[in-house]
């Protein structure tokens, strides 16, 4: 197959898949902070300073996919 | 099929660029990196300049004073959960990393800007100089801060892992072999952590916040050159997209030094 082709195929996976993964782990993430958030409605503060900063990390996981989509598409030769 | 789409494409390689050129008898300098980030510089002393001279002792609602002191103690109970009684000593470099790293993508969220002649279309977080040079300012911290509570030796001894332990804990001539074979799994594993570290906190901040720029930079080609039937959908659009980049500026600014403060912690923590 053209290389071409291969490199933007690629990119496009990269993106595609690197998402799925990142996805669930935020649901999951956001799920179980709803869930007991609903039990016990005074921890609000405890699990609102420890839900943002445990969503960029799991975040950053999709964002690595995306950097390897970014570099796949804008590297030269 | 012609879908008009070539001004995407400039739009993203504007985004992704910077303005090269020699300075101070370097060549190839991003030198509107190197303007942002001296706005930055008199932004942040001249704010704490000025912000020393009128503490009160208790700050107003709303003030910047209550916005700082709110970020402060975010991360002083976490350095006091983790490290105790030395947490201010850390303290200090914990939130000027915070601070540089806030102010930098809080300057993204502007449309791109001219300073002294020079077009800087983004911010400095968005260089991925600045965030290589900030994640190897936080490894060089937290193994600087290692070996000094530690000793060098003492910080060395750490990367084979509890080989102590281990010895005791294996019974018999089998542990004549698993120990040594743990000690060198552990040195592996440790050395790759360090590397580990730099590149997941130099590339965290990086994609993000170009991830983002680009992203507004296609929403915008695709925005502005699109037919005017379509203009009340495509033109709310990138509102999402920049409450979103507001957000996740603010998050990644949280998070850089929250890891930094973790890897300290765990490079300084005392033996049970």
């Amino acid at each position: 197959m053209d290389p071409k082709l291969m490199v933007y195929l690629g990119a496009a996976l990269s993106m595609g898949l690197g998402a799925i993964g990142p996805g669930f782990g935020l649901g999951n993430a956001v799920g179980k902070a709803f869930e007991s958030l609903g039990r016990n409605p005074e921890s609000a503060k405890a699990i609102n300073s420890i839900l943002y900063p445990a969503l960029g990390l799991i975040e950053a996981v999709a964002i690595y996919a995306l950097l390897v989509s970014v570099a796949l598409i804008f590297a030269k030769g | 099929m012609a879908l008009g789409l070539e001004r995407v494409g400039e739009e993203v390689q504007k985004a992704i660029s910077f303005k090269t050129g020699p300075l101070l008898g370097l060549q190839n300098v991003h030198i509107d990196t190197v303007i942002w980030t001296w706005v930055a510089m008199v932004i942040l002393i001249g704010f704490a300049l000025v912000m020393r001279r009128r503490l009160l002792l208790v700050p107003e609602a709303r003030g910047a004073q209550n916005f700082l002191e709110m970020t402060w103690e975010f991360f002083s109970n976490i350095a006091g959960d983790l490290l105790g009684n030395k947490a201010n000593l850390y303290m200090p470099i914990i939130f000027t990393i915070f601070c540089f790293v806030l102010v930098g993508n809080l300057f993204g969220l502007l449309p791109s800007v001219t300073i002294a002649g020079i077009e800087c279309p983004g911010p400095y977080t968005r260089d991925i100089n600045t965030t290589v040079a900030l994640a190897v300012f936080s490894v060089v911290a937290f193994n600087a801060f290692g070996i000094i509570n530690k000793g060098f030796f003492g910080w060395l001894a750490h990367f084979p892992g509890p080989l102590k332990e281990l010895w005791h804990s294996i019974e018999g001539p089998a542990k004549y072999i698993m120990v040594p074979f743990m000690g060198v799994l552990f040195l592996l594993i440790n050395s790759i952590e360090q590397v580990a570290r730099l590149v997941s906190l130099s590339m965290r901040l990086f994609g993000n916040i170009m991830g983002k720029h680009i992203v507004m930079a296609v929403l915008y080609g695709l925005a502005v050159f699109s037919p005017i039937i379509l203009r009340p959908v495509v033109d709310t659009v990138p509102l999402f997209v920049w409450l979103i980049g507001l957000i996740a500026s603010i998050v990644q600014a949280l998070i850089f030094p929250l890891l930094t403060l973790a890897y300290i912690a765990g490079a300084v923590a005392e033996h049970h």
